[in-house]
C-alpha cells in the first residue's frame, strides 16, 4: 500500500497551519493607491533557454505591517513556457492552422490552501479563458500542421476573498484572485509568444477592474484591485486587450452592475473601459520589455543585420 | 535599424507588398513578430518592393539554434532516414533551408548523434520510391539508395497529410550527405551511386548528393603531383595534405567537380582548411564541407555558384 511513486512526508502526519475563517476585530486594509494606479509589474522574457519562448511575471507585493494573521501580503508570480511550433500528435486531424494547447497549473504551495497535483476544474476554467484571449491574437495560418504548447505555472496566486473577514463575505463578489491570475496569464503568455516569435496581431495584455461602493452610496472603479485591500466589491471585469487595433479578445465579468442614482451612462460600458485602461497600463510595461529584448537581440546576432 | 513590435505599422499596401513576418490590416502592413524590417526590391519593374521581418536566431551562438522554420514547398531540407521500406523511406526533418547563417560549428554535433529522432520534436517526411531519382525510376531499389541513419538532402514536394511531408531526392544535388558504413566508419562519396568507407575503402551503394558549395567552392585534384596553385604562392597546408591521401581515399570521379578560388584561401583558418580537405574522421566535418565550409565571420557571403 506504500506509495512508491512520490516522496511522501512522515507517515504520522504533520501539523499544518489552519487559517481561521474569521477573526474578531479583524483589521481590514484600505487601498492606498489611487483608483487608476496599477501595481508595479516585473516582466522578464527569455528565462528558460531550452524552450522556444518563455517569460516570468511578478506583481508588486503590497506590504502592510500588521500583527494579524490575515494581513499577509499576496502578490502574483507566474512563469510561462512555450514549446513549439512542433508537429501535431499522431492521432490529430490535418489542420492548416496552428493548434494551441494551454496548460495552467497552480503550484501546490501557490495558495493558502494547499492544492493538489492533478489539474482541477478551476485550472481548466482559467485555461479556457486564457486560451480564448490568446486565440484572438495569434495568426494561425502561418503554421499548418503544427501545434504549440503554452504552459503557465502559477508560483504564487492571490486569494479569492479576504481572509479574516468572515462576516463581510456576503457583501462582496468572489473570484477576484482568479481574475487577477487570468489577467497576469494573458500578459505573461503574450511576452512568451513574442519571445518565441510566433506571429501575432499585436501584444495583448490583461487588465482587471472592479466596481467598489463608496461610503456615500456612489460607486467608483478601481483598476488592478487586490483582494487584500478590497473588502467590498460589486462587480469585476477582466479583459484581454489589443491596443493597436483597439479590440478585446476576452471579456469575463462577475457580479451585478449597480444602478446609479444619478442616471449616468450604462455601467457595463464604463466597467469595460476601466478594465481596458488597466490593460493599457500593462501594455506600456510589455512594450518597454519588448523594446529591451529587441535591443539585446541585435547586439547578440552573429551576422550583421545590414546584410540581410 | 529600428526594431518593430507586433502590431506596429511598417508600411502601406499601396506602396509595398507584405512579406513574411507581417500581416495586413485595413491596407496597412503591420508587423507580426519582433525584429527589424527588411525591404526586398521588386522582382519586376512594375512590381512593388516587399517588406518583411526576417526571423533571426535570438540566442547566443553557444546554444543550439531555435529557429522556427516550417518546411515549405520547394525548400531544401536536411533529414535523417528513420525507416527504409520497399516502396518508401521515412525520414525526420532536421533542418530547413540550411545556410551558413543557420549552421554554426557548435550546433552541428546534434545532427550526427546517433540517438533516434523523436517523433514529437521533428516533422516526419516520406520519400517515395519514384521520387528518389529523376531517371530509371523503375529500377530503384530502396535499400541500395538509403539506409537508416543516413543524413539526406532533399526538397519538399508536397505538404502532405497530417502525418508526413513528402520529399524528393531527384536531382544531382540531392541525396545522401552523411552516412556510416556497416562497420560504423564515416563514408565519403565516390560517385552518384557509391560511397566508400573512409577507413577500409569498401564500397556501399547509396544515392549520393553532389557536394555543392553555396558560399565558395573547393577544388580537390587528387592524384596530381603538382599543387593546384601558382608556383609563386605557397602551397596551403590543407592542399598538400590532400595529395598524401592513399588511393582508396581518392575523391575524384567524373561526376564530382569542386572549385576553390585562390583568393579565398588566405581567408580560411587552419581548422576550416582541414574540414575543407574532406578528411572524414568526423562525419560532422563532412557536413560542414557540404553546406558551410567557411566560418561565416571570416569570409564575406558570395552569390551561389551555378553548376
Amino acid at each position: 500500500m506504500a506509495d512508491r511513486r512520490r516522496i511522501n512526508g512522515p507517515a504520522s502526519g504533520t501539523a499544518i497551519p489552519i487559517f481561521t475563517p474569521s477573526i474578531a476585530g479583524a483589521h481590514t486594509l484600505q487601498r492606498t493607491r489611487k483608483p487608476n494606479q496599477l501595481r508595479k509589474i516585473y516582466l522578464q522574457p527569455g528565462v528558460v533557454p531550452t524552450a522556444s519562448g518563455s517569460a516570468y511575471l511578478e506583481l508588486e507585493s503590497l506590504y502592510h505591517p500588521s500583527s494579524f494573521l490575515n494581513a499577509v501580503p499576496s502578490s502574483l508570480k507566474l512563469s510561462c513556457v512555450i514549446h513549439g511550433p512542433k508537429p501535431l500528435p499522431r492521432n490529430a486531424n490535418f489542420s492548416s492552422n496552428l493548434q494551441l494547447t494551454i496548460n495552467i497549473k497552480f503550484a501546490p504551495f501557490a495558495t493558502r490552501q494547499r492544492r493538489g497535483y492533478i489539474r482541477d476544474v478551476t485550472e481548466r476554467d482559467i485555461g479556457t479563458h486564457v486560451g480564448t484571449a490568446l486565440c484572438g491574437v495569434i495568426i494561425p495560418d502561418r503554421w499548418p500542421k503544427s501545434a504549440i504548447d503554452i504552459i503557465i505555472t502559477i508560483l504564487e496566486a492571490e486569494d479569492d476573498v479576504q481572509w479574516g473577514s468572515g462576516t463581510q463575505q456576503q457583501n462582496t463578489v468572489g473570484g477576484l484572485g482568479n481574475m487577477n491570475v487570468v489577467s497576469g496569464c494573458i500578459t505573461v503568455a503574450s511576452a512568451a509568444l513574442m519571445d518565441a516569435k510566433i506571429d501575432c496581431l499585436d501584444l495583448v495584455t490583461g487588465g482587471v477592474a472592479a466596481v467598489v461602493p463608496k461610503d456615500d452610496g456612489k460607486f467608483v472603479h478601481h483598476l488592478d484591485p487586490s483582494v487584500i485591500e478590497e473588502p467590498f466589491l460589486n462587480s469585476l471585469c477582466v479583459v484581454g486587450y489589443m491596443p493597436a487595433r483597439d479590440e478585446m479578445t476576452l471579456v469575463w465579468t462577475r457580479g451585478n452592475i449597480p444602478s446609479y442614482s444619478d442616471g449616468q451612462m450604462c455601467r457595463f460600458d464604463s466597467l469595460l473601459d476601466s478594465a481596458v485602461n488597466a490593460a493599457k497600463g500593462a501594455h506600456v510595461v510589455l512594450r518597454q520589455v519588448a523594446t529591451e529584448l529587441a535591443q539585446a537581440e541585435s547586439t547578440r546576432l552573429i551576422i550583421d543585420e545590414s546584410k540581410t | 535599424m529600428a526594431k518593430v513590435l507586433p502590431g506596429d505599422v511598417v508600411g502601406s499596401t499601396t506602396t509595398h507588398l507584405a512579406g513574411p513576418g507581417t500581416h495586413v490590416h485595413d491596407s496597412k502592413i503591420c508587423a507580426s513578430i519582433i525584429g527589424s524590417v527588411s525591404t526586398v526590391s521588386a522582382s519586376s519593374k512594375s512590381g512593388k518592393p516587399t517588406l518583411s521581418i526576417p526571423r533571426l536566431p535570438s540566442r547566443s551562438s553557444s546554444q543550439p539554434l531555435k529557429l522556427n522554420t516550417l518546411p515549405a514547398l520547394n525548400s531544401t531540407v536536411l533529414c535523417r532516414i528513420t525507416r527504409v521500406q520497399q516502396r518508401q523511406a521515412s525520414a525526420s526533418i532536421l533542418l530547413v533551408d540550411a545556410s551558413p547563417t543557420t549552421l554554426l560549428p557548435a550546433s552541428l554535433t546534434h545532427l550526427t548523434s546517433t540517438t533516434a529522432s523523436s517523433e514529437d520534436i521533428y516533422f516526419s517526411a516520406v520519400l517515395r520510391r519514384e521520387d528518389v531519382r529523376l531517371t530509371e525510376k523503375d529500377k530503384i531499389v530502396m535499400n541500395e539508395s538509403f539506409r537508416v541513419g543516413d543524413i539526406v538532402r532533399a526538397t519538399v514536394i508536397s505538404l502532405g497529410d497530417e502525418k508526413n511531408y513528402y520529399i524528393s531526392t531527384g536531382g544531382n544535388e540531392f541525396g545522401v550527405v552523411i552516412a556510416r558504413s556497416e562497420e560504423g566508419n564515416a563514408m565519403v562519396p565516390a560517385s552518384w551511386k557509391e560511397m566508400k568507407d573512409a577507413v577500409t575503402g569498401r564500397v556501399e551503394l547509396r544515392k549520393v548528393a553532389k557536394p555543392v558549395f553555396q558560399y565558395g567552392m573547393l577544388r580537390v585534384r587528387s592524384g596530381a603531383r603538382q599543387p593546384a596553385t601558382k608556383p609563386t604562392e605557397p602551397v596551403p597546408r590543407w592542399l598538400a595534405t590532400i595529395h598524401r591521401l592513399p588511393e582508396s581515399r581518392q575523391l575524384r570521379s567524373p561526376t564530382m567537380d569542386e572549385v576553390i578560388s585562390p583568393s579565398e584561401q588566405s581567408a580560411l583558418q587552419s581548422r576550416q582548411r582541414e574540414a575543407a580537405c574532406l578528411r572524414h574522421r568526423d562525419a560532422g566535418i563532412f557536413l560542414l564541407a557540404h553546406t558551410a565550409p567557411l566560418h561565416p565571420q571570416s569570409v564575406p557571403m558570395r552569390k551561389r555558384y551555378s553548376t
